[in-house]
């Protein structure tokens, strides 16, 4: 590729990107951290990093936070394939088993923000196509909602009820048994 | 690079800031109850909510939600008003459809359908789409090839069953027709009269298939007779997929049932063929004794019925028989060698009536929903930890028990 090995310390530099958030702030992550992200991963093998890459819809604050799950992940998708290769005896196992019940804490403890965040998450998630990211986060949204009210879930999110009385009361007919 | 697609200040937790395709996303992973709860918060998830699409996907993304029931009625000799009630496996009414002026009686409900029929006139018959509200009217009249017994089944009556052909999408709907004939012979005397009302077996029968949503000339078409007598009725066939079960009439529930009878045959709606009849369960456990412990013989009730796509055999011992009476359900695993494997026993002791229970449908973890008699319950039972739960208990006339193919979602979605 005509963009890489340009320097002297080809393997070192080569594995390190610079992704650079709306408000300019740069952040220096290693090339398996970054390819968590399917949109950079495909800039990568177009070859086109280098000065680093822009990312105009996320924040510092955002690209912080996805930045630790996607270092917290990248680790274990490289324990798992080392893992397929030399291990597979019991205490092995053992091993995995622990390092994933401590991703499940990681993931969430992460969780723990507010809904204004939560929905930024989502849209850097959707934006860089972080795939593990895009399921928790919506997950989480999803299960906030289970068991809600109507009422409950416009309060929560700031929905104005453009239904007319009418309309509501016909919906609210027509499944009754769903509000029991 | 794209421009950036919105500036929005921190606070701002508005739903709204989603794309519909992410919000499309997170209200996929919500259950059929929660999801026609939140028709009501605002417009746009009232489409969303609604629309064929979501639903299709919803549908195919939640294959754990247990099927919904269908509990056909005689609208007019009862409430006067329900056709049928369309429950989740809790017995909770998702749906209620009314009768109209030319449906009042449920024959049978498979799939997302249900025959109905005018009061009195199950000659003339259609089919009844909930969800949708489509009804698809089957002619009335013989078909062409029973014109000569028009005269003689002018005043006859009609069972039907109905499936799915997988290999052209077609329902095609199985009928048959019953006369005493009257008008040909009238009976002698009162005597006479009374010993063809019971004497079932010498109905005179005809046999007649049509295809809904085949060509435009469409029409009833003659069957032969099979070389066995059977009832086509809804405690006494099952379709599954296109094959029509039943139980034959040469066994009665009051008669000695031996090892080894001719007790099910079947009728493929893609062949139009009828089968071979095969054998019932041979029961070949310790329980054997008790199959043949009256007077070395055996009252043995028999109930036919689909448990996923399997067909079963509910038969349950007589309570005298035995200090605590049970149903043992038999799947079928090889029609052609009548094979029968005994998978369930259900404690039926709850029952205090003759009736047998028919068993309805088993979930993956062991619950089965079944129904007694016409005055109809519909218990849960769980067969795994041995209790069961009253679905339904009513006292109207039930004609016809079914799984429902549609979803929560789409009974709700105001289409009808």
């Amino acid at each position: 590729m005509a963009s890489a090995g340009s320097g002297d310390e080809k393997a070192a530099a080569a594995a390190m990107i610079t992704l650079i958030s709306s408000d300019n702030e740069k952040f220096e992550v290693t090339e398996a951290t970054a390819t968590l992200s399917q949109t950079i991963r495909h800039m990568i093998e177009d070859g086109c990093t280098d000065g680093g890459v822009p990312l105009p819809n996320v924040t510092s604050k955002i690209l912080a936070r996805v930045i630790e799950y996607c270092k917290k992940h990248a680790t274990a998708a490289a324990g798992e394939e080392g893992s397929s290769s030399s291990f597979s005896d019991a205490a092995f196992l053992e091993v995995d088993r622990a390092f994933l019940e401590e991703l499940e804490e990681f993931d969430d403890a992460f969780l723990e923000v507010d809904r204004a965040t939560l929905f930024d998450l989502i849209l850097a998630a959707n934006y860089l196509d972080i795939k593990g990211l895009l399921n928790l986060t919506c997950q989480k949204v999803a299960d906030s909602v289970k068991g809600k009210t109507p009422e409950q879930i416009r309060e929560m999110y700031n929905i104005v009820n453009d239904l007319t009385p009418e309309e509501e009361a016909e919906i609210r007919r027509e499944t009754q048994w769903a509000f029991e | 690079m794209e421009e950036p697609t919105r500036i929005r200040s921190r606070r701002d937790s508005h739903v709204s800031a989603l794309p519909t395709d992410l919000l499309y996303d997170i209200l996929l992973r919500l259950p059929g109850q929660d999801l026609c709860r939140l028709r009501a918060v605002c417009q746009p998830w009232r489409s969303l909510l609604s629309d064929q699409q979501f639903i299709a996907d919803h549908t195919a993304r939640h294959p754990e939600e247990p099927p919904l029931i269908v509990v056909g009625y005689e609208a007019s000799s009862q409430n006067g008003l329900a056709l049928c009630d369309i429950m989740d496996h809790s017995g909770r009414v998702v749906k209620r459809i009314h009768a109209g002026a030319d449906c009042d009686r449920v024959m049978c409900a498979h799939l997302g359908l249900l025959c109905v029929a005018k009061r009195g006139s199950s000659m003339s018959c259609q089919l009844l789409n909930p969800d949708t509200g489509a009804v698809h009217v089957l002619p009335e009249g013989l078909a062409a090839e029973h014109a000569a017994h028009r005269q003689g089944f002018s005043d006859c009556w009609a069972t039907t069953a109905f499936g799915l052909v997988p290999s052209t999408g077609e329902y095609k709907v199985l009928r048959v027709l019953h006369s005493f004939g009257y008008k040909d012979d009238p009976p002698i005397n009162q005597h006479e009269m009374f010993r063809r009302h019971v004497d079932y077996c010498s109905l005179l029968k005809l046999y007649e298939v049509f295809t809904v949503g085949g060509s435009g000339q469409s029409r009833w078409r003659g069957k032969k007779a099979p070389p066995y007598n059977f009832e086509l009725a809804e405690w006494n066939s099952v379709v599954i997929k296109h094959i029509v079960y039943f139980l034959l009439s040469d066994y009665d529930e009051y008669s000695r049932y031996e090892h080894g009878q001719k007790l099910v045959a079947s009728f493929d709606l893609e062949t139009e063929k009828w089968s071979a009849s095969i054998r019932g369960p041979l029961s070949g456990d310790h329980d054997d004794n008790v199959y043949n412990s009256f007077m070395g013989l055996s009252c043995i009730d028999f109930k036919i019925a689909a448990l996923g796509e399997r067909l079963v055999l509910g038969c349950r011992r007589p309570s005298f028989s035995v200090a605590s009476p049970s149903m043992d359900l038999w799947i079928l695993r090889d029609f052609e060698k009548g094979l029968w494997v005994k998978q369930y026993s259900i404690d039926t002791s709850f029952l205090h009536v003759r009736h047998l229970v028919q068993p309805l449908l088993v979930l993956n973890d062991g619950r089965t929903a079944n129904r007694t008699g016409k005055r109809a319950f519909l218990r849960n039972y769980n067969a795994v930890a041995n209790t069961s739960i009253d679905v339904l208990k009513r006292n109207h006339s039930v004609i016809a028990v079914g799984l429902y193919g549609g979803s929560l979602l789409s009974l709700a979605s105001g289409t009808n």
